[in-house]
C-alpha cells in the first residue's frame, strides 16, 4: 500500500489469515503464480527500470545533473533537453536519473533498519511473550498513535534535514508495521512441531527464534518489505517536497517538486516529470506487493 | 488504561524530541549570534537546566492542566497557537473524510455488485493509481488543471470558515460565503482525500465480494429477497465491520496529509503553522503540535474501537 504515508492496513490482513505453507513445492507454486500475475510483472518491470537508471545514472545522463548553466534555464522539452531544464539551466532528465539513486538506497536502507529493528521487536514479543510482549507491543501502540508524516518531519526537524536523518526518521517510523506482522506470525509459529522439537532438545530461545522460527515467517515479511519500498520512497518525497529531506543541489524527486511548485503556472514541465516518476515507482512497488502477497497466500486472493 | 499507557508514552515520545537535537537544543534554536546570558535565559525558561526526570514531571503537570508552555518566537500560549489553527485543519480533514467515505463506499459497492464490468475495471484501476499517488503531485496537478488552466476554483487559500459562512447564509440569505468557502475547500480536500477514497473503495469491494458468497446471503437470497435488501440489510453491515477499522486509522492518515495539502493550497491550518515552526526552530510549538496530532489520532482510535464493539456484536470489550 504505498499509501502515501498511511498507517499499515495490509499487515493484519496478511498475519491472520498465514500460515507457515511454504516449503519447497509452495515456493515452487508460488513463483509460477507470481508468473502468471501481469500486474506483479508490469511492477517488476518498473522496479527493474528504477534499478537501471539508479545503477548507470552516469552512463545514462546526457548531462552532468549538477552543472548550472543560467543561460538555458527553464527551457521547454525539446531536442537539446528531453525534458527540459531547471530554474538554473540543469538538465531535468540527469536529474532524474540521478533522483532514482536516492529514492532506491532510501527504499531499501529504510526497509532493511526498520524491518530489522521491527523483526527483532516482534520475534521477541512473539516468542517470549508475557512482560516482553506488553512493553515492546505498546511501544508500538505508541509509535503508531503518531500519524507517519508528522513523526517523520517532528524526527527531521530536531535531528536537521539531510538524507542520514531521514533515512532514521523513517526507519523508526517504519518498524511498529514489521513488529506487529513478525509477532503475530510468531505466536502461531512457535507452537508448530517442530519448534517443540527444538525446545525439546535444549536450544536457546535465541537459537529458535532466528534459526527455526524467522526462516518460517519470511513470506509475509517480504511483502511488506516490497509495499515498504513504496512507502518509504514516497515519504522522502514527501520530507524533501516539505524542504526537510534531501538538501539543494543533491538531485532528489521530492526537492525537484519543491521547486517546480514555484514554477507552477510558467514551467510545469519542472513537476510533472519528477512526480510521475514517484507515482510510477510506488506503483511497481504496490504491484508487486500485491502479487507477491496473493502469491505466497492465494487464500487472500481478491 | 490500555490508553492512558499509549498517552503517557505519547507524551514521553513528544517530551524527548527536543533532545533529539545534535547538541545543544537552546544553541540550535537561538543561533550561534546568541550570547551566553539569553542562552541561559531561554535554557531556565524551558526548565532545560533541571534533571530529566523533574522536567518530564513538570512537562507532564503542565500538560495535566492543559498548558504546552509558550511559543519562544510568537510569544503567545502553544494551546492558543494551535487552537486558532485546529479549526482550519479539522475542517479540511472532515471534508476529505466525508468525501473519502462517500466516493470510496459507493464506488466499492458498485464495483463488488457488477464485478469485471467495465465501471469495476476503471474504477479499480483508478483506485489502484490513488493509492500511488503522492499527496503533493495530485495537489500540483489539481492546481494546474482546475485552478491555472481552467481557471474554475482558486488555487490557494482559504474562504470564511464552513461553519460561519453555512450561518451567514442562513441568516442574511445570502449564499455567496458559502459557495466561496466551498470552492476553496473543493481542491485542497479533494486532494487529500483521494488517497482514502482509493483505499476505500478497493477495500469496501473486496469485503463486499467476500460476503456476498457467505451461505446466509444465498439463504436470503432464497427467500425470494429483492438484491436491495439483501445488500442493504444483510451483507453490507457484515462488509463494513473490517472497513470501519481502516475508515479510523486513515484519520492519522489524513491528519498526516493534511500538512502536505495545507502547504499546497496555503491553507492556514495546523499542518502551516508546523512547518512554521520548525523553519523558526520554535521547538515548543513543534512538541506541541506533534503532540495535539497524537492524542487526536489516540482519541479517534478509541471512539472507533468502541464503535466496533457496538456494530460487532462478535467483539465484545469487558
Amino acid at each position: 500500500m504505498a499509501k502515501s504515508f498511511g498507517p499499515p492496513q495490509d499487515d493484519m490482513k496478511i498475519s491472520v489469515a498465514y500460515r507457515p505453507t511454504v516449503h519447497n513445492r509452495g515456493r515452487r507454486r508460488a513463483l509460477s503464480r507470481l508468473q502468471r500475475n501481469r500486474a506483479a510483472l508490469a511492477g517488476m518491470v518498473v522496479i527493474l527500470v528504477l534499478v537501471v537508471a539508479a545503477i548507470f545514472a552516469p552512463f545514462l545522463a546526457p548531462y552532468n545533473p549538477y552543472t548550472v548553466a543560467l543561460e538555458t534555464r527553464l527551457q521547454s522539452p525539446g531536442a537539446a533537453h528531453l525534458l527540459g531544464t531547471d530554474e538554473l539551466g540543469r538538465d531535468i532528465l540527469s536529474r532524474l536519473l540521478y533522483g532514482a539513486r536516492v529514492s532506491l538506497w532510501v527504499g531499501i536502507v529504510t526497509v532493511v533498519l526498520a524491518g530489522l529493528i521491527g523483526v527483532a521487536g516482534g520475534l521477541v514479543a512473539g516468542y517470549l511473550g508475557g512482560y516482553w510482549d506488553a512493553v515492546i507491543m505498546r511501544l508500538v501502540d505508541v509509535f503508531l498513535a503518531f500519524p507517519v508524516i508528522v513523526l517523520a518531519i517532528a524526527i527531521v526537524a530536531v535531528r536537521g534535514p539531510g538524507l542520514t536523518n531521514v533515512l532514521i526518521a523513517l526507519a523508526l517510523v517504519y518498524w511498529t508495521t514489521y513488529a506487529r506482522v513478525a509477532r503475530s506470525v510468531v505466536l502461531i509459529l512457535r507452537e508448530e512441531e517442530y519448534a517443540w522439537a527444538a525446545r525439546t532438545l535444549g536450544a536457546s530461545a535465541p537459537r529458535i527464534m532466528v534459526r527455526h522460527l524467522l526462516p518460517n515467517a519470511i513470506a509475509p515479511l517480504v511483502v511488506l518489505a516490497s509495499l515498504g519500498m513504496g512507502n518509504a520512497i514516497v515519504a522522502e518525497a514527501a520530507l524533501s517536497f516539505l524542504g526537510l529531506g534531501i538538501q539543494p543541489p543533491e538531485a532528489s524527486w521530492g526537492s525537484m517538486l519543491n521547486v517546480g511548485i514555484g514554477f507552477l503556472r510558467d514551467a510545469s514541465f519542472l513537476s510533472i516529470t519528477p512526480g510521475l516518476a514517484i507515482f510510477v515507482t510506488v506503483l511497481g512497488f504496490n504491484l508487486l506487493g500485491d502479487g507477491l502477497r496473493d502469491a505466497l497466500d492465494p487464500r487472500l486472493r481478491t | 488504561m490500555h490508553t492512558l499507557v499509549v498517552l503517557l508514552g505519547v507524551a514521553l515520545l513528544t517530551f524527548a524530541l527536543i533532545h533529539l537535537t545534535p547538541g545543544d537544543p537552546v544553541l540550535v534554536m537561538l543561533g550561534q549570534d546568541a550570547t551566553p546570558a539569553e542562552l541561559e535565559r531561554l535554557r531556565h525558561l524551558l526548565g532545560l537546566d533541571q534533571p530529566l526526570y523533574v522536567q518530564f514531571a513538570q512537562y507532564l503537570g503542565r500538560l495535566v492542566s492543559g498548558q504546552m508552555g509558550d511559543s519562544i518566537f510568537q510569544h503567545q500560549p502553544v494551546a492558543k497557537l494551535i487552537g486558532d489553527r485546529l479549526p482550519a485543519t479539522v475542517e479540511l480533514t472532515v471534508a476529505a473524510m466525508v468525501i473519502a467515505i462517500g466516493i470510496g463506499l459507493t464506488t466499492g459497492v458498485i464495483s463488488a455488485l457488477v464485478p469485471y464490468s467495465v465501471f469495476d475495471v476503471v474504477a479499480m484501476f483508478v483506485a489502484l493509481s490513488g493509492v500511488a499517488m503522492p499527496v503533493f503531485w495530485l495537489g500540483m496537478l489539481g492546481i494546474l488543471l482546475f485552478a491555472l488552466q481552467l481557471g474554475w476554483l482558486p488555487s490557494f487559500g482559504r474562504g470564511e470558515p464552513l461553519f460561519d459562512a453555512v450561518g451567514n447564509w442562513v441568516r442574511y440569505g445570502d449564499p455567496q460565503d458559502f459557495v466561496d468557502a466551498l470552492r476553496h475547500l473543493a481542491l485542497p480536500a479533494l486532494t487529500l482525500g483521494a488517497f482514502s477514497t482509493a483505499l476505500i473503495s478497493r477495500l469496501v469491494r473486496s469485503a463486499l465480494l467476500e460476503v456476498l458468497g457467505q451461505d446466509y446471503v444465498r439463504t436470503a437470497r432464497a427467500k425470494g429477497l429483492q438484491d436491495l435488501a439483501i445488500v442493504g440489510r444483510h451483507a453490507l453491515p457484515n462488509a463494513l465491520i473490517p472497513v470501519v477499522t481502516v475508515i479510523g486509522l486513515q484519520v492519522g492518515t489524513l491528519l498526516g496529509g493534511a500538512i502536505l495539502a495545507e502547504t499546497i493550497f496555503a491553507w492556514p491550518g495546523v499542518g502551516r503553522l508546523l512547518l512554521q515552526s520548525i523553519n523558526q526552530r520554535d521547538y515548543p510549538l513543534v512538541q506541541g503540535i506533534v503532540l495535539v496530532t497524537a492524542l487526536l489520532v489516540s482519541l479517534i482510535n478509541l471512539v472507533v474501537d468502541l464503535l466496533y464493539g457496538a456494530i460487532n456484536p462478535r467483539v465484545r470489550y469487558g
